[in-house]
């Protein structure tokens, strides 16, 4: 099923949306907080966006905004644990023109609700660069909290700077089951 | 003790490790399945490029005591992780981790050039949490409910050593 919200609606990529997340993905600002994946340039021979690929432990989704089903991004849980009931929360969205009008907010919702009711979890995890306020912003909305503060962990723009991991828990009011 | 690579003869030492619950109790998710003497050979005779793998080994009687390992080095970010094996219970409480964990920390930085050692604690295994910090490891993380452990999600406490901490610094 899709995940719709009343601004944005997540569905399966599909492998003709690889250019989009490409060139949402290309933006240096989009990059420079998206991992270490996102900072090499990808060649022509080489489009295996994540919308063509398939891995048994992760939910992918494209990120569509409502009304003009524009492509703004893409989202995934990935490492999805059954045993131990958790789970990572990755999205990106782009380009920035598009930052700031509530997409990244209500996606994540949409996302950490489904890591709850439909997978089951117990906690989804969300990590964060130093630096990037405005992911913090929206996960701290999104029910979020640091559990770790890794000092010097990854390497941005030439500095070893912390990495941040929060995470939701599934009986936080957000997402309490009414 | 020394650290060693691992050899076939160590087989039998390590599935007995793992055999026993009371070793494996703070190991996490992996440790839990039934291992056999096929895993252990699977285990060393194909060590992957982002790891290095250490049999640990008695000066006095040359038993094996379990394994030690970086995993996940991350050239470009400059951290890996550490873990550890060593049983049987008997040999704990010997200072054998100290100097394992010692001794696998300063590789990290001298030999890989590392800037930062990671390592997974759980919640209850307060023996090995004392170890670390006399290692040089300080606390950055407390990840509640993460890992189950005998039917319960338990805390995983993240621990991290320095290349600059006075225990590692050289020269």
């Amino acid at each position: 099923m899709d995940l719709v919200g009343e601004l944005v609606r997540l569905r399966a990529p599909r492998p003709i949306d690889a250019e989009g997340l490409l060139a949402v993905r290309s933006h240096p600002e989009v990059a420079r907080f998206a991992g270490t994946a996102s900072l090499l340039p990808v060649t022509p021979d080489r489009p295996r966006e994540p919308a063509a690929q398939r891995e048994p432990d992760s939910v992918r989704w494209v990120v569509e905004r409502r009304g003009d089903r524009a492509l703004i991004g893409g989202s995934a849980l990935g490492t999805v644990d059954f045993r131990n009931r958790n789970a990572w929360l990755g999205i990106v969205l782009g380009p920035p023109s598009r930052w700031g009008r509530g997409y990244g907010t209500e996606a994540m919702t949409l996302m950490t609700r489904f890591a709850f009711r439909q997978l089951g979890l117990e906690k989804v995890y969300f990590g964060v660069l130093e630096g990037n306020d405005r992911a913090l912003r929206v996960a701290r909305r999104t029910g979020y909290e640091v559990e770790a503060a890794l000092e010097r962990h990854q390497l941005l723009d030439g500095r070893l700077v912390t990495e941040y991991w929060l995470a939701a828990y599934r009986d936080h009011p957000l997402y309490a089951a009414r | 003790m020394r650290l060693r690579a691992p050899r076939p003869e160590d087989a039998p030492a390590i599935v007995a490790n793992i055999a026993n619950p009371e070793v494996v109790r703070y190991l996490g998710t992996w440790a839990w399945n039934p291992y056999a003497l096929e895993d252990f050979a699977g285990f060393v005779g194909a060590p992957s490029a982002d790891e290095v793998l250490w049999a640990i080994e008695a000066l006095d009687d040359h038993a094996c005591l379990g394994m030690t390992g970086l995993d996940r080095i991350d050239r470009r970010h400059r951290h890996c992780w550490w873990g550890i094996h060593l049983g049987p219970p008997a040999r704990w409480g010997r200072g054998y981790g100290t100097e394992a964990c010692r001794l696998a920390t300063g590789f990290a930085f001298e030999h890989l050039g590392m800037e930062k050692v990671c390592l997974s604690v759980y919640e209850g295994n307060e023996r090995a949490r004392r170890v670390y910090e006399r290692c040089g490891y300080r606390l950055e993380g407390m990840l509640r409910r993460d890992t189950m452990v005998e039917g319960r999600l338990v805390t995983r406490y993240l621990l991290s050593a320095f290349r600059d901490h006075p225990l590692y610094k050289t020269g």
